[in-house]
């Protein structure tokens, strides 16, 4: 016989693990003998072919079900004696099960909270139609590494035709605040002027009216369902007409087309730098608000979003685009730029420096660090309880229960922790999702509406909290000797005493982390919004539905309405202009340069216009120069810079400038402000140019500073007034200082989130301690009885008690201190203004958590320090 | 037991067990039908029969010895209860009455 052939052992050990045991031995033999006369018969290859298909062949019911159903039975058993005393412990340690379930359920409801949060900022924009190609085109300024994205409005329209497989489709608009009337009822809205593809393109949803042909002819409207329901109360409005007001040819009838359902929340083309669009012209209508604009040309500017053919690749078409541009532009502008397709699949995301990324990343920090604080006291309980429960244990065994029984007995308890804390966290999500979202900002799901995918994954999360909270416990249980926990000491006890105290220590790190980082996210988020801006914003009224009728007739009749306003005693001047603080302050910028040199010596900046008032309404400080004249001996094409402008460039009052959005003309500076921050302190200043309304075309704000005294006065005041200068405009305002928090959205986001988390925070990991102590005072009773009685006092048995912590505390000081420094260092430096760190910012949070924990561990241990020591001896 | 019935697979492996005696186990009875049938028979087809022939208390099982070539395992041998004996005989002879029946047959025995 050939006994150098042995059959596969992976084909035995297959048999082994599906064939019931008490069969397997014969099985295997009758194998065997198979294989080794195979072997002589037909060789050793077909013999080891046979054999593996032999043993596959027994991978069938009549083997596979004389195994499970004796193990069933047993196990179904054993399933029903652990319930029994899952349920006699838990009622038994009411106290520990309730902060175990309360810490579990705090920490999965937040992390639910957050995940649901952070899932719905992931899926903005995903509902767009073919998201993955769509793209928005931007220019990047090569030497400031500015994006902007108005590009020649040829662009879109060559590449469509000339490069076919490369680009599907396009959509190209401007976006104006206009006002919408029909009867007397006057709503401020934002608008999209537009190419036809709109529907077409992103795939929004045409509740009534044809969408695809909506905006191919002039004079038409697309609305949302929200515009629909504020002017007629009903949806179904095609053929309807509404009446717009456009800069140039004043009040305007528009005719509705199509009725859209409301776009996704925060979209980014609806919702495009959070403008949320609800009104949709034609693009053909362009003559109504840009007289001079021209659709087909490389000079004139649009903003354009494309769409990718299915194939085609990103870089080909960058390339191509770029390419197009060179040979179209004077080589002079397209030298410091180049063409970008950023996608709108992240485009919420990336935009505005990462800010939402940043917050959803530092948000799932904090969720995995909330739910590892949650497991770490589940686990640390379960091991400080665990001596209790170690006769259990050994009972067990010795009655013939297996360490794998044991294992699964634990780990079966710790699911069920999960699995209650689960429904409690659901339910408690369930009443705080609405006041939470309100916090936020945003719009929270209710659980009802949870999709399908979203309840695996928390079903996911259950199973993985269970396992991670239950598994050492389990295991360190499972290995205990019998005889040693019946008799009630183990060895492995210190190894566990090491765990748990690493467990503590790393509490005690989160919290301090955590702790001084709202602190320094709050000193951050309050110097953003109390910072010396440069200017005054207190007491500002802006209004921001002025009628823009940018036209020699327009100016007139708002110098009459600023006149007219001016005369209320509560106002003390008012002020027209392009921008105000928490508005888009400025429309664009190019590049300013000395008028006797050339736009290569220039520097980037931004333009603004602004009236003689502006100055004095946000009271800029004046260096230099003087301010514009009154309207009346004005003279054109003078302009006011800021500091950094004049520094850029030393320039001197009445030195003569030249900048690329200007053409030809040539500018006076008449006069130097201080810088001031009208943008967000995310940004350094950016040398600005202040151009007089009038030189400018055009305007957008009414600022009115107010007298300081009664407001909601003023403001009704005022209001009165404007019904009847501006009877056919909505009366839209806010406070500059309140409109300013808009910039800072993300950030009061986080900080409103960290404080929220460190609340959370504190309760559980002061449940967790106030359970460790308590437990381990309960085990230390009888010694505490031995060292009074030996003449210790309370205060140093106290001590006593307290030292771990207070060792654990240093640790985790020596630890999370400086790493707390270098991550808010990193996150400061991404803000161009910034708070220093300080010592007290680390220091307070410390000491503050410091006391808590030691009175914790004192009052759970004075009951037992204070007591008589005879009542302690006799315990047992 | 007049309830009982026996499948084709379950009758043949029965005689068989029958058959064999002390040789009676998995890979031998697979081995006999291969030989005297020529047919193919699986292993796996035979193991689980023989067990719901145990089952059904027409056979019964000990653990016998094993051999060289079986790498050592033991064998399970199979003997016929006088239940299954009994079944066997049954079966046999519902098949004979039925045999007497056939016309064709009768008269080329003739």
């Amino acid at each position: 016989m050939n006994s150098n052939v042995q059959p596969p052992r992976w084909a035995l050990k297959f048999l082994k693990f599906i064939c019931p045991d008490h069969l397997f031995e014969e099985i295997e033999g009758d194998l065997i003998q198979k294989f080794n006369r195979d072997v002589k018969a037909v060789g050793e290859k077909k013999a080891k072919m046979r054999l593996m298909w032999n043993v596959i062949r027994f991978f069938r019911l009549g083997i596979l079900l004389r195994n499970k159903f004796s193990i069933e039975l047993n196990q179904s058993y054993m399933i029903r004696n652990y319930f029994l005393v899952l349920i006699r412990g838990i009622t038994k340690r009411k106290f520990y099960t309730a902060i175990n379930i309360l810490c579990l359920t705090l920490g999965i409801t937040f992390a639910l909270l957050l995940g649901v949060f952070v899932h719905q900022e992931l899926q903005v924009n995903k509902s767009l139609k073919d998201v993955d190609r769509l793209f928005l085109v931007q220019t990047q300024t090569k030497s400031t590494d500015d994006y902007n994205f108005f590009v020649p409005s040829r662009l879109a329209k060559q590449c469509l035709e000339q490069y076919p497989l490369l680009f599907e489709s396009s959509f190209r608009f401007f976006d104006r605040n206009v006002t919408v009337s029909k009867d007397d009822k006057h709503f401020r809205l934002q608008s999209m002027i537009g190419d036809a593809s709109f529907i077409n393109m992103f795939g929004f949803e045409v509740l009534t009216g044809d969408g695809a042909t909506a905006l191919k002819n002039p004079n038409s409207l697309i609305i949302t369902k929200k515009v629909a329901n504020q002017f007629f109360n009903r949806w179904d409005v095609v053929g309807e007409t509404l009446s717009v007001s456009t800069e140039q040819n004043g009040r305007k009838d528009y005719t509705i087309k199509a009725v859209i359902e409301d776009p996704e929340d925060k979209n980014s083309i609806t919702d495009f730098m959070n403008m949320d669009a609800q009104i949709f012209l034609p693009l053909e209508n362009y003559r109504d608000f840009f007289p001079l604009f021209n659709q087909d040309s490389w000079n004139d500017l649009i903003i354009t979003h494309l769409k990718l053919a299915p194939s085609a690749s990103v870089m080909e078409a960058e390339s191509t685009i770029n390419q197009l541009v060179d040979k179209n532009i004077s080589s002079k502008d397209s030298e410091i730029k180049i063409y970008r397709l950023s996608p709108i699949s992240n485009y919420y995301q990336v935009t505005n420096h990462s800010a939402v990324q940043k917050l959803i990343t530092s948000l799932i920090a904090i969720l995995v660090l909330i739910l590892l604080l949650a497991i770490s006291n589940f686990i640390n309980i379960s091991i400080a309880s665990s001596f209790s429960r170690s006769r259990e244990v050994g009972v067990r065994k010795v009655l013939g229960g297996l360490s794998k029984q044991v294992v699964s007995q634990f780990i079966m308890e710790s699911f069920v922790f999960a699995l209650a804390s689960a429904v409690f966290a659901l339910l408690a999500y369930q009443l705080v999702y609405p006041s939470f979202g309100e916090l936020l900002g945003t719009k929270m799901p209710s659980v009802i509406s949870f999709q399908g995918t979203f309840w695996i994954v928390i079903i996911i999360a259950i199973i993985f909290i269970g396992l991670l909270a239950g598994i050492y416990p389990a295991i360190f249980q499972s290995m205990a000797k019998p005889i040693e926990s019946l008799k009630g000491k183990s060895k492995s006890v210190k190894g566990t005493i090491q765990f748990s105290r690493t467990l503590i220590a790393f509490q005690f790190l989160i919290t301090i982390f955590i702790l001084t980082a709202t602190i320094i996210l709050s000193s951050q988020t309050s110097y953003f919004l109390n910072k010396d801006l440069g200017y005054d914003k207190s007491h500002v009224l802006i209004v921001n539905s002025v009628p823009r009728l940018w036209t020699e007739a327009g100016f007139q009749k708002m110098e009459s309405a600023k006149k007219e306003f001016s005369l209320s005693p509560n106002v003390q001047s008012v002020s027209l202009s392009m921008g105000a603080p928490g508005w888009n302050f400025s429309p664009g910028g190019g590049t300013l340069y000395k008028a006797e040199n050339s736009s290569a010596n220039g520097v980037g900046y931004t333009v603004t216009g602004a009236d003689e008032n502006f100055f004095r309404v946000y009271n800029l400080k004046l260096t230099d120069g003087s301010l514009f004249d009154n309207s009346n001996n004005r003279k054109p094409n003078e302009v006011v810079i800021n500091r950094t402008a004049q520094m850029a460039l030393s320039i001197k009052v009445g030195d003569q400038l030249k900048a690329s959005n200007f053409g030809d003309a040539v500018l006076t500076v008449k006069g130097v402000v201080d810088d001031f921050h009208f943008a967000s302190l995310h940004e350094k200043v950016a040398p600005l140019m202040i151009v007089h309304n009038i030189d400018f075309e055009a305007y957008r704000f009414f600022s009115f500073k107010m007298k300081p005294g009664k407001m909601s006065e003023s403001v009704n005041e005022v209001q009165a007034l404007w019904k009847k200068v501006f009877p056919e405009d909505a009366f839209e305002f806010s406070f500059a200082d309140e409109r300013l928090k808009q910039l800072y959205i993300t950030e009061l986001q986080m900080k409103k989130a960290s404080m929220f988390a460190t609340i959370l925070m504190l309760v559980i990991v002061v449940t967790g301690v106030l359970g460790l102590v308590s437990l381990s005072v309960a085990k230390r009773t009888k010694e505490i009885g031995i060292r009074k009685v030996l003449g210790a006092s309370v205060r140093t048995i106290l001590t006593l008690l307290a030292i771990e912590y207070i060792l654990l505390m240093i640790v985790s000081i020596f630890i999370g201190v400086p790493l707390s420094y270098f991550l808010a260092n990193q996150w400061l430096a991404s803000f161009a203004y910034h708070i220093e760190l300080n010592w007290w910012m680390f220091a307070l949070p410390i000491v503050c958590f410091f006391v808590v924990i030691i009175l914790i561990v004192c009052a759970q241990s004075l009951k037992t320090a204070l007591d008589n020591p005879v009542n302690s001896l006799k315990y047992e | 037991m007049a309830k009982e019935y026996l499948g084709e697979f379950e009758e043949l492996i029965l005689t068989m067990v029958a058959a064999l005696q002390e040789d009676a186990y998995g890979a031998a009875i697979a081995e006999e039908i291969e030989t005297r049938l020529k047919r193919e028979v699986n292993l796996s087809a035979v193991h689980v029969t023989l067990y719901r022939l145990e089952d059904k208390g027409y056979i019964k099982s000990s653990m016998g010895g094993g051999t060289n070539e079986r790498g050592g395992r033991r064998k399970r041998i199979f003997t016929i209860t006088s239940a299954g004996m009994a079944m066997l005989k049954a079966m046999k002879e519902s098949r004979i009455e039925l045999w007497k029946l056939v016309p064709q047959l009768k008269m080329s025995g003739l």
